[in-house]
């Protein structure tokens, strides 16, 4: 790993691990309703990046969130592992197969499909077992995440755009000087 | 916002609205297989007296205002098997496996299917 990874790798860490403390002091209608804001620098690591990146910053997410939060290695870890995981790798695959067929915005909902369906799987195994609660709430999940998803997809794809902007300003400054 | 919205391409586009169809759809479908949810609640006098399931075999006997009644539930199905009123309204219905058999001068409700019950109790994140 070279050394300019170690750094984007803790940078774009600390920017989630933000976020994601951010998320959960905001009142929430929902107690289980989260926006999912960490996964914008999941995937614009992604894009930048590739996709080792994006899961280490996923995992050290997760990992020091709960750590803070206090949940490290109990029930709203495992989901949040588990879901983090499966998003990140969902990601990584569709953008791996094709970069031209979706955007940020597809990447995010596909994300935020994998993550929402973990979770009910691994809530479902490990906590409710009735079948017919997780169907009720699935439904409901889904919107929601494809809500929150395409919201998260489209501040990600602004974000990606003004970073690469910045990139090319920045070469075009040093070929110039 | 307008800027953002043209940098998604067509199959984020379907995706998008794939989801949204799908999960409204399922949101309607579910709401339907709530209704028929293996509950039964039986009412005494207004009040929820017992909460189970129509998985489980088993005979019941509740006391009425008038007397015994005995509530069967088997293979799935529900029925009064004895009241102690006259008419034996709630008898003659025979088995249900979903609405309700009212059983009125003893005050008996059973309910199959209200399926209100809140499962999800941990938090995710």
């Amino acid at each position: 790993m070279q050394l300019q990874d170690k750094y984007r790798i803790a940078v774009l860490s600390a920017y989630a691990l933000a976020l994601h403390g951010f998320e959960a002091m905001l009142p929430s209608p929902i107690p289980w309703l989260r926006l999912g804001l960490a996964n914008i620098i999941t995937l614009t690591a992604l894009v930048l990046f590739g996709f080792r990146t994006a899961m280490m910053i996923t995992l050290i997410r997760v990992m020091l969130g709960s750590m803070f939060a206090g949940t490290f290695l109990g029930p709203s870890f495992l989901l949040s592992l588990g879901g983090g995981i499966t998003g990140t790798c969902a990601m990584g695959a569709l953008f791996a197969m094709s970069r031209k067929l979706f955007g940020p915005v597809g990447l995010s909902l596909v994300g935020a499909l994998f993550h929402n369906a973990t979770q009910l799987f691994l809530a479902y195994l490990l906590f409710i077992q009735r079948i017919e609660a997780v169907i009720l709430i699935s439904p409901v999940i889904l919107l929601i995440g494809t809500l929150t998803g395409f919201a998260n997809g489209i501040i990600a794809d602004i974000l990606i755009k003004n970073l690469l902007k910045k990139e090319e300003d920045s070469i075009q400054n040093v070929a110039r000087a | 916002m307008k800027r953002a919205l043209s940098n998604t391409t067509i199959a984020d586009r379907v995706l998008f609205l794939f989801l949204i169809i799908a999960s409204v759809t399922g949101m309607l479908y579910s709401r339907e297989a709530l209704s028929q949810g293996p509950d039964v609640v039986i009412d005494i006098k207004g009040k929820p007296a017992y909460s189970l399931s129509l998985e489980t075999d088993r005979e019941i006997v509740i006391e009425g205002s008038h007397g015994n009644a005995v509530v069967e539930i088997k293979g799935g199905r529900v029925r009064m098997r004895e009241a102690p009123c006259d008419n034996h309204i709630c008898i003659k219905q025979g088995w249900i496996t979903r609405g309700t058999i009212v059983c009125l001068p003893n005050s008996i409700v059973v309910i199959v299917g209200t399926g209100t019950r809140k499962n999800i109790d941990a938090i995710t994140g």
